[in-house]
């Protein structure tokens, strides 16, 4: 009977997962296994660490993105990770919600940026492993975690060939960016607790230009999604304005959406009928990117 | 014998009916500045009202584009029925032609009056006569976007009833429009508009991102980034006016999509629409 109840148990969760399209639950693990670089103790604050979540192979795409969550580099927001990595896996894209070092703990630039960086290489030395290909990973972020996404989409390198981590050899550019009501600027219209989070204690000019992502862009940034409330109260929508004309004066092709309602942080909200357009309007863009399915779910 | 339509023809979900009613003169009396009576010197509405039992009361005047030179059918009576079929009221507007000799400002006031007229006779067709928007495509949105920042509240005295309310629009629609009669203006239909030689104070006079105040209605604008033949760029700089006057706004530029897709293939939707109808239903337009 027991047997019996545990193979039921089995086969509802096996259904349940079928249903969703996403695989078994896979563990988090460390960006460095030997210690990350900088680190200042052994807390889990101090080990970065990605947690995968993985479509059914049935209807796995081959593309992944790095979600990077928000919360002003002092915290993470839970909407922003982990739910939209299930509904990226739902649709075929493999995600990796990426935990990265915090102000709250002692971090700042250039620490968070080498833990996205790391992360986008982590995803491209093994994307075998993860059945990915390994040209089409992108990144994500929200709020502060948007700034991260930014950077990283205006400053990656492409590897270190000798390095002696083969991780390292590979190339840290995103193949897309998805900017969820973003902090861009560290100018006037930034988020100032982000701001003064990325900064730490030494706020000198030059950091504060290469870190206002709207300064940063070449023809080389990839293409990106963005999207803001016009109504946002947190992040002025100008962030994401200015970031939409760098693009475009630099002919980086985008999609950029503001919509009137919706406020901060408002994730992939809710699952009604009447739910907010952005997710329909961004798997609209991802299909033209070849990251989703024509037809997805 | 049974004629079935292709399968891209069959509606994708049952529709409410749409109440198709006969074009009628914006004037009744004559035309201001009409050239002959031919139709193409006769502005008209062409009413499209929907089920009573879905209507919201909002109404919109549709400007279809054209380059100022033609009237698209698609961003006419297309989008006109998938309003109504949304519970808003739609009238098509004809306007007059630069290639049938007329210039500006008769484009303008034959969009004024068209607004003036649904406003006036609001109860004649159970419309809120505070909740009349307008729509434009391309030269339609250039069109639209004289309306939203060259409105005004009405002349008391004038005889014409039509002629005392305002021409304002509660909201404006604007799709791939055109914007600015700058540099990042579309030739064809500045030279339709205006002439091959307009005066710098007109271009500047109609070149809608420097004319937006915040008395400008909140707006809905979309563009593609690839568009080959209007720059999205008027679409960004009449938001970043918007912005700056404090007006709220939906913009959308969606990547993909070429110039005039209108409500795109119905097989595969252009999600503009959806985005619209999200809008209109936070604007108390749709339900």
């Amino acid at each position: 009977m027991k047997q019996f109840t545990i193979l039921l148990a089995s086969a509802v969760l096996l259904l349940a997962s079928t249903f969703h399209g996403i695989a078994e639950d896979q563990p988090e693990f460390p960006l460095w296994e030997k210690g990350a670089p900088g680190a200042l103790g052994n807390t889990p604050f101090d080990i970065p660490t990605l947690t995968p979540y993985l479509p059914a192979p049935a209807n796995a795409t081959g593309a992944a993105l790095i979600v990077c969550p928000g919360g002003a580099y002092w915290g993470f927001a839970g909407s922003e990770g982990a739910p939209y990595a299930k509904w990226f896996a739902q649709n075929g894209i493999a995600a990796f919600v990426l935990k990265y070092r915090l102000a709250s703990h002692g971090y700042h630039h250039p620490i968070i940026l080498q833990d996205a960086a790391r992360a986008l290489r982590t995803v491209r030395a093994n994307a075998a492993k993860w059945n990915l290909d390994p040209q089409r990973i992108g990144i994500i972020g929200s709020s502060a975690g948007g700034h991260l996404a930014s950077t990283l989409l205006t400053h990656f390198d492409a590897g270190k060939p000798d390095a002696e981590d083969p991780i390292e050899r590979v190339s840290s550019r995103p193949d897309l960016g998805i900017l969820c009501y973003a902090v861009i600027t560290i100018g006037p219209m930034t988020h100032y607790g982000s701001r003064d989070s990325v900064l730490g204690p030494n706020k000198i000019p030059e950091m504060i230009e290469f870190l206002s992502s709207e300064k940063q862009v070449t023809k080389e940034t990839p293409p990106c999604f963005i999207w803001h409330t016009w109504e946002d109260a947190a992040v002025p929508a100008e962030n994401s304005l200015e970031f939409a004309r760098a693009l475009r004066e630099k002919g980086v092709p985008f999609d950029l959406h503001i919509y009137q309602k919706g406020k901060h942080g408002l994730g992939l909200g809710g699952t009604s009928a009447h739910h907010h357009p952005w997710t329909a309007d961004c798997l609209f863009w991802l299909q033209a990117q070849g990251f989703a399915k024509p037809d997805p779910k | 014998m049974v004629i079935s339509l292709p399968k891209f023809m069959e509606p994708s979900s049952p529709l409410s009916p749409v109440n198709e009613l006969p074009e009628f003169p914006l004037w009744e009396n004559g035309t201001p500045c009409a050239l002959g009576t031919a139709a193409v010197d006769i502005p008209t509405l062409k009413p499209y009202l929907p089920d009573p039992a879905k209507a919201t009361g909002a109404a919109i005047v549709v400007c279809p584009g054209g380059g100022y030179g033609g009237l698209a059918p698609h961003e006419g009576e297309g989008y006109a029925r998938w309003f109504a079929e949304n519970g808003i009221a739609a009238f098509v507007l004809t306007y007059r032609l630069g290639t049938n000799g007329y210039r500006h400002p008769v484009m303008l006031m034959d969009a004024a009056r068209a607004l003036r007229t649904v406003r006036t006779d609001a109860a004649k067709w159970n419309i809120d006569p505070q909740r009349i928007g307008i729509i434009g495509s391309s030269a339609g949105g250039h069109l639209t976007s004289t309306l939203l920042t060259h409105f005004d509240a009405g002349n008391p005295a004038a005889e014409d009833p039509v002629e005392r309310v305002s021409s304002r629009p509660d909201l404006g629609i604007l799709c791939y429009a055109v914007i600015s009669m700058g540099p990042i203006s579309h030739a064809g239909s500045r030279e339709n508009l205006l002439g091959q030689t307009p005066a710098p104070e007109l271009i500047e006079f109609l070149s809608n991102e420097k004319q937006v105040t915040k008395e400008t209605p909140p707006c809905f604008i979309w563009h593609t980034w690839e568009d080959g033949g209007v720059p999205v760029e008027n679409s960004l700089e009449f938001a970043r006016a918007l912005r700056e006057k404090g007006v709220p706004f939906d913009l959308h530029v969606f990547q993909k999509g070429g110039h005039g897709l209108g409500l795109g293939n119905p097989e595969n939707p252009h999600p503009w629409a959806g985005d619209c109808l999200f809008w209109l239903r936070a604007q108390g337009f749709a339900k």
